[in-house]
Protein backbone atom coordinates (compact mmCIF):
# COMPACT_ATOMS: atom_id res chain seq x y z
CA UNK A 1 0.00 0.00 0.00
CA UNK A 2 1.45 3.45 -0.88
CA UNK A 3 2.34 5.70 2.01
CA UNK A 4 0.09 8.70 2.53
CA UNK A 5 1.46 11.84 0.93
CA UNK A 6 0.14 14.35 3.47
CA UNK A 7 2.66 14.96 6.22
CA UNK A 8 0.06 16.19 8.72
CA UNK A 9 -2.92 14.19 9.91
CA UNK A 10 -5.90 16.63 9.91
CA UNK A 11 -6.66 15.61 13.52
CA UNK A 12 -3.25 16.98 14.53
CA UNK A 13 -4.28 20.56 13.74
CA UNK A 14 -6.95 21.02 16.45
CA UNK A 15 -4.70 19.25 18.97
CA UNK A 16 -1.84 21.63 18.11
CA UNK A 17 -4.18 24.65 18.22
CA UNK A 18 -5.31 23.58 21.67
CA UNK A 19 -1.75 22.97 22.87
CA UNK A 20 -0.46 26.39 21.79
CA UNK A 21 -2.16 28.58 24.43
CA UNK A 22 -1.57 25.99 27.18
CA UNK A 23 2.14 25.72 26.35
CA UNK A 24 2.30 29.51 26.12
CA UNK A 25 0.70 29.84 29.55
CA UNK A 26 3.11 27.23 30.91
CA UNK A 27 6.13 29.19 29.68
CA UNK A 28 4.66 32.40 31.11
CA UNK A 29 3.94 30.78 34.48
CA UNK A 30 7.48 29.42 34.74
CA UNK A 31 9.04 32.80 34.04
CA UNK A 32 6.63 34.42 36.52
CA UNK A 33 8.09 32.07 39.17
CA UNK A 34 11.57 33.42 38.27
CA UNK A 35 12.65 30.00 36.97
CA UNK A 36 15.36 30.14 34.29
CA UNK A 37 13.96 30.04 30.71
CA UNK A 38 15.63 26.66 30.03
CA UNK A 39 13.65 24.95 32.81
CA UNK A 40 10.14 25.02 31.23
CA UNK A 41 11.62 24.38 27.78
CA UNK A 42 13.47 21.23 28.97
CA UNK A 43 10.31 20.03 30.73
CA UNK A 44 8.30 20.48 27.53
CA UNK A 45 10.94 18.70 25.42
CA UNK A 46 11.54 15.72 27.72
CA UNK A 47 8.38 15.31 29.87
CA UNK A 48 5.75 16.50 27.34
CA UNK A 49 2.79 16.06 29.68
CA UNK A 50 0.87 19.23 30.50
CA UNK A 51 -0.74 18.44 33.85
CA UNK A 52 2.46 17.13 35.42
CA UNK A 53 4.47 20.06 34.05
CA UNK A 54 2.14 22.58 35.71
CA UNK A 55 2.26 20.49 38.89
CA UNK A 56 6.07 20.65 38.76
CA UNK A 57 5.92 24.45 38.66
CA UNK A 58 3.59 24.43 41.66
CA UNK A 59 5.93 22.10 43.57
CA UNK A 60 8.98 24.23 42.74
CA UNK A 61 7.11 27.34 43.87
CA UNK A 62 6.19 25.73 47.19
CA UNK A 63 9.76 24.57 47.77
CA UNK A 64 8.99 20.82 47.70
CA UNK A 65 12.02 18.49 47.77
CA UNK A 66 13.27 17.19 44.40
CA UNK A 67 12.48 13.54 45.22
CA UNK A 68 8.89 14.38 46.23
CA UNK A 69 8.40 16.45 43.07
CA UNK A 70 9.74 13.66 40.84
CA UNK A 71 7.47 11.09 42.53
CA UNK A 72 4.48 13.40 42.10
CA UNK A 73 5.20 13.69 38.36
CA UNK A 74 5.40 9.89 38.04
CA UNK A 75 2.09 9.43 39.87
CA UNK A 76 0.32 12.05 37.75
CA UNK A 77 1.67 10.40 34.57
CA UNK A 78 0.82 6.84 35.66
CA UNK A 79 -2.14 6.84 33.27
CA UNK A 80 0.30 6.94 30.37
CA UNK A 81 1.30 3.34 31.11
CA UNK A 82 -2.35 2.33 30.70
CA UNK A 83 -2.65 4.36 27.49
CA UNK A 84 0.56 2.84 26.16
CA UNK A 85 -0.55 -0.76 26.84
CA UNK A 86 -3.99 -0.11 25.33
CA UNK A 87 -2.56 1.56 22.22
CA UNK A 88 0.30 -0.84 21.46
CA UNK A 89 -1.75 -3.99 21.96
CA UNK A 90 -3.94 -2.79 19.10
CA UNK A 91 -1.14 -1.32 17.00
CA UNK A 92 1.06 -4.45 17.02
CA UNK A 93 4.14 -2.63 15.65
CA UNK A 94 7.70 -3.99 15.41
CA UNK A 95 9.97 -3.17 18.36
CA UNK A 96 11.88 -0.15 16.97
CA UNK A 97 8.95 2.17 16.11
CA UNK A 98 7.55 1.57 19.59
CA UNK A 99 9.89 4.38 20.67
CA UNK A 100 7.16 6.66 19.28
CA UNK A 101 5.39 5.90 22.58
CA UNK A 102 7.34 8.89 23.88
CA UNK A 103 4.97 11.10 21.83
CA UNK A 104 1.86 9.49 23.27
CA UNK A 105 -0.23 12.09 25.09
CA UNK A 106 -3.85 11.93 26.26
CA UNK A 107 -4.97 13.67 23.09
CA UNK A 108 -2.84 11.80 20.53
CA UNK A 109 -3.73 8.52 22.28
CA UNK A 110 -7.46 9.19 21.99
CA UNK A 111 -7.20 10.39 18.38
CA UNK A 112 -5.03 7.41 17.36
CA UNK A 113 -7.03 4.80 19.25
CA UNK A 114 -10.45 5.46 17.73
CA UNK A 115 -10.81 3.90 14.29
CA UNK A 116 -8.38 1.49 12.62
CA UNK A 117 -5.04 0.94 14.38
CA UNK A 118 -2.51 3.34 12.83
CA UNK A 119 0.81 2.24 11.36
CA UNK A 120 3.97 3.94 12.68
CA UNK A 121 4.17 6.62 9.97
CA UNK A 122 0.46 7.34 10.40
CA UNK A 123 1.00 7.92 14.11
CA UNK A 124 4.02 10.08 13.24
CA UNK A 125 1.80 12.23 10.98
CA UNK A 126 -0.53 12.73 13.95
CA UNK A 127 2.06 13.28 16.67
CA UNK A 128 4.86 15.48 15.29
CA UNK A 129 2.88 18.72 14.95
CA UNK A 130 1.40 18.81 18.51
CA UNK A 131 4.87 18.04 19.95
CA UNK A 132 6.50 20.78 17.89
CA UNK A 133 3.80 23.30 18.78
CA UNK A 134 4.01 22.33 22.48
CA UNK A 135 7.73 23.16 22.53
CA UNK A 136 7.33 26.27 20.35
CA UNK A 137 4.52 27.55 22.61
CA UNK A 138 6.64 27.02 25.72
CA UNK A 139 9.61 28.83 24.15
CA UNK A 140 7.40 31.75 23.07
CA UNK A 141 5.69 31.94 26.46
CA UNK A 142 8.93 31.89 28.42
CA UNK A 143 10.76 34.32 26.15
CA UNK A 144 8.11 36.71 24.83
CA UNK A 145 5.37 36.85 27.44
CA UNK A 146 1.81 37.95 26.72
CA UNK A 147 1.97 38.72 23.00
CA UNK A 148 -0.82 36.33 21.94
CA UNK A 149 -4.13 38.19 22.52
CA UNK A 150 -6.18 36.66 25.33
CA UNK A 151 -9.24 36.40 23.05
CA UNK A 152 -7.31 34.12 20.66
CA UNK A 153 -5.79 32.13 23.55
CA UNK A 154 -9.23 31.45 24.98
CA UNK A 155 -10.86 30.69 21.62
CA UNK A 156 -8.11 28.20 20.70
CA UNK A 157 -8.61 26.56 24.08
CA UNK A 158 -11.89 25.06 22.92
CA UNK A 159 -10.39 23.36 19.85
CA UNK A 160 -9.28 20.24 21.78
CA UNK A 161 -12.74 19.90 23.36
CA UNK A 162 -14.37 20.23 19.94
CA UNK A 163 -12.00 17.52 18.68
CA UNK A 164 -13.00 15.27 21.62
CA UNK A 165 -16.69 15.81 20.80
CA UNK A 166 -16.08 15.01 17.13
CA UNK A 167 -14.11 11.86 18.03
CA UNK A 168 -16.76 10.79 20.54
CA UNK A 169 -19.57 11.13 17.98
CA UNK A 170 -17.50 9.16 15.49
CA UNK A 171 -16.67 6.44 18.08
CA UNK A 172 -20.32 6.07 19.11
CA UNK A 173 -21.38 5.69 15.49
CA UNK A 174 -18.86 2.87 15.02
CA UNK A 175 -19.48 1.11 18.36
CA UNK A 176 -22.55 2.19 20.39
CA UNK A 177 -21.34 0.14 23.39
CA UNK A 178 -18.50 2.71 23.78
CA UNK A 179 -21.10 4.97 25.40
CA UNK A 180 -20.72 3.03 28.68
CA UNK A 181 -16.98 3.58 28.78
CA UNK A 182 -17.36 7.27 27.95
CA UNK A 183 -20.11 7.83 30.54
CA UNK A 184 -18.30 5.93 33.30
CA UNK A 185 -15.00 7.68 32.47
CA UNK A 186 -16.69 11.10 32.53
CA UNK A 187 -18.70 10.40 35.69
CA UNK A 188 -15.80 9.08 37.76
CA UNK A 189 -13.43 11.80 36.52
CA UNK A 190 -16.01 14.38 37.54
CA UNK A 191 -16.52 12.86 41.00
CA UNK A 192 -12.77 12.48 41.49
CA UNK A 193 -11.96 16.13 40.72
CA UNK A 194 -10.90 16.78 44.36
CA UNK A 195 -8.03 14.27 44.00
CA UNK A 196 -6.50 16.32 41.17
CA UNK A 197 -4.07 14.43 38.95
CA UNK A 198 -5.61 11.05 39.84
CA UNK A 199 -9.03 11.92 38.39
CA UNK A 200 -8.13 11.06 34.80
CA UNK A 201 -6.54 7.73 35.73
CA UNK A 202 -9.53 6.77 37.89
CA UNK A 203 -11.92 7.75 35.09
CA UNK A 204 -10.00 5.60 32.60
CA UNK A 205 -10.01 2.57 34.91
CA UNK A 206 -13.76 2.98 35.61
CA UNK A 207 -14.54 3.37 31.91
CA UNK A 208 -12.50 0.28 31.02
CA UNK A 209 -14.34 -1.74 33.70
CA UNK A 210 -17.68 -0.48 32.38
CA UNK A 211 -16.68 -1.63 28.89
CA UNK A 212 -15.78 -5.05 30.28
CA UNK A 213 -19.10 -5.45 32.12
CA UNK A 214 -21.75 -3.43 30.27
CA UNK A 215 -20.13 -3.29 26.83
CA UNK A 216 -19.98 -7.08 26.66
CA UNK A 217 -23.65 -7.33 27.67
CA UNK A 218 -24.70 -4.77 25.05
CA UNK A 219 -22.81 -6.68 22.33
CA UNK A 220 -24.50 -9.96 23.31
CA UNK A 221 -27.95 -8.28 23.29
CA UNK A 222 -27.26 -6.82 19.86
CA UNK A 223 -26.66 -10.28 18.36
CA UNK A 224 -29.61 -11.73 16.38
CA UNK B 1 15.62 26.08 43.87
CA UNK B 2 19.16 26.08 42.43
CA UNK B 3 19.95 25.34 38.78
CA UNK B 4 21.45 21.93 39.63
CA UNK B 5 18.32 20.90 41.56
CA UNK B 6 16.06 22.06 38.73
CA UNK B 7 18.16 20.01 36.32
CA UNK B 8 17.89 16.99 38.61
CA UNK B 9 14.12 17.49 38.74
CA UNK B 10 13.89 17.61 34.92
CA UNK B 11 16.05 14.45 34.64
CA UNK B 12 14.00 12.47 37.18
CA UNK B 13 10.64 13.59 35.83
CA UNK B 14 11.52 12.94 32.21
CA UNK B 15 13.18 9.54 32.86
CA UNK B 16 10.18 8.28 34.84
CA UNK B 17 7.64 9.57 32.31
CA UNK B 18 9.61 8.05 29.41
CA UNK B 19 9.65 4.67 31.17
CA UNK B 20 5.91 4.89 31.89
CA UNK B 21 5.29 5.42 28.17
CA UNK B 22 7.92 3.10 26.69
CA UNK B 23 8.06 -0.01 28.90
CA UNK B 24 4.36 -0.92 28.48
CA UNK B 25 4.77 -0.38 24.73
CA UNK B 26 7.60 -2.94 24.69
CA UNK B 27 5.72 -5.60 26.64
CA UNK B 28 2.28 -5.06 25.07
CA UNK B 29 2.90 -7.79 22.48
CA UNK B 30 2.38 -10.74 24.82
CA UNK B 31 -1.00 -12.47 24.50
CA UNK B 32 -3.41 -11.46 27.24
CA UNK B 33 -6.56 -12.94 28.72
CA UNK B 34 -9.67 -12.08 26.62
CA UNK B 35 -11.16 -10.19 29.56
CA UNK B 36 -8.01 -8.06 29.82
CA UNK B 37 -8.21 -7.41 26.06
CA UNK B 38 -11.81 -6.26 26.45
CA UNK B 39 -10.83 -4.09 29.42
CA UNK B 40 -8.09 -2.40 27.40
CA UNK B 41 -10.45 -1.84 24.46
CA UNK B 42 -12.57 0.35 26.72
CA UNK B 43 -9.69 2.66 27.66
CA UNK B 44 -9.85 5.09 24.67
CA UNK B 45 -13.56 5.94 25.03
CA UNK B 46 -13.13 6.15 28.82
CA UNK B 47 -10.19 8.55 28.40
CA UNK B 48 -12.27 10.61 25.98
CA UNK B 49 -15.13 10.96 28.48
CA UNK B 50 -12.78 11.76 31.35
CA UNK B 51 -10.81 14.33 29.33
CA UNK B 52 -14.01 16.04 28.21
CA UNK B 53 -15.35 16.65 31.72
CA UNK B 54 -11.90 17.74 32.88
CA UNK B 55 -11.17 20.22 30.13
CA UNK B 56 -14.53 21.71 29.12
CA UNK B 57 -15.00 23.78 32.31
CA UNK B 58 -11.63 25.44 31.70
CA UNK B 59 -12.00 25.81 27.92
CA UNK B 60 -13.27 29.38 28.15
CA UNK B 61 -13.25 31.92 30.99
CA UNK B 62 -16.09 31.64 33.51
CA UNK B 63 -19.38 33.19 32.45
CA UNK B 64 -19.35 31.83 28.89
CA UNK B 65 -21.25 28.61 29.49
CA UNK B 66 -23.74 29.20 26.65
CA UNK B 67 -20.94 30.01 24.24
CA UNK B 68 -19.15 26.76 25.16
CA UNK B 69 -22.38 24.77 24.85
CA UNK B 70 -23.21 26.33 21.48
CA UNK B 71 -19.69 25.76 20.14
CA UNK B 72 -19.55 22.11 21.21
CA UNK B 73 -23.12 21.42 20.04
CA UNK B 74 -22.30 22.73 16.58
CA UNK B 75 -19.13 20.60 16.60
CA UNK B 76 -21.20 17.52 17.54
CA UNK B 77 -23.79 18.14 14.81
CA UNK B 78 -21.13 18.75 12.16
CA UNK B 79 -19.35 15.53 13.28
CA UNK B 80 -22.39 13.52 12.21
CA UNK B 81 -21.56 14.16 8.57
CA UNK B 82 -18.84 12.01 7.02
CA UNK B 83 -15.49 13.71 6.63
CA UNK B 84 -12.69 15.07 8.76
CA UNK B 85 -12.65 16.78 12.11
CA UNK B 86 -11.35 20.12 10.89
CA UNK B 87 -14.74 21.64 9.98
CA UNK B 88 -16.38 20.88 13.38
CA UNK B 89 -13.31 22.19 15.21
CA UNK B 90 -13.00 25.33 13.06
CA UNK B 91 -16.71 26.06 13.58
CA UNK B 92 -16.38 25.64 17.36
CA UNK B 93 -13.34 27.93 17.51
CA UNK B 94 -15.12 30.56 15.38
CA UNK B 95 -18.21 30.46 17.64
CA UNK B 96 -16.02 30.69 20.76
CA UNK B 97 -14.08 33.65 19.33
CA UNK B 98 -17.32 35.41 18.32
CA UNK B 99 -18.87 34.75 21.73
CA UNK B 100 -15.85 36.14 23.55
CA UNK B 101 -15.60 39.14 21.23
CA UNK B 102 -19.30 39.98 21.71
CA UNK B 103 -19.14 39.19 25.46
CA UNK B 104 -21.93 36.59 25.13
CA UNK B 105 -22.73 34.51 28.23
Amino acid sequence: MPRPTRIIDPRAVPIALGYLPVAFAFGLAAVALHAPAWFPILLSVFVYAGASQFATLHLVATGAPVVASVLAVWLINLRMALESVSFFRRANWPQRPRALALWLTDETFVAASLGPAPRPWEFLRLAWLPYTVWIAGTVLGSLLGGILPSLLRNAFGISIDALFVALLVSALRQDPSAVWSALAGAGVALLAQPVGGWALLLGMVAGALAHLLLGARTSKEARP
Amino acid sequence: MSGARLLLLVAGASAGTALLRYLPALFATRPAHPKLERLLQGVPAAALGALLVQSVPTALPAGHLLTVAAALSVAAVLSLRPGGVLLPVAAAVAIAAAGLFLHLP
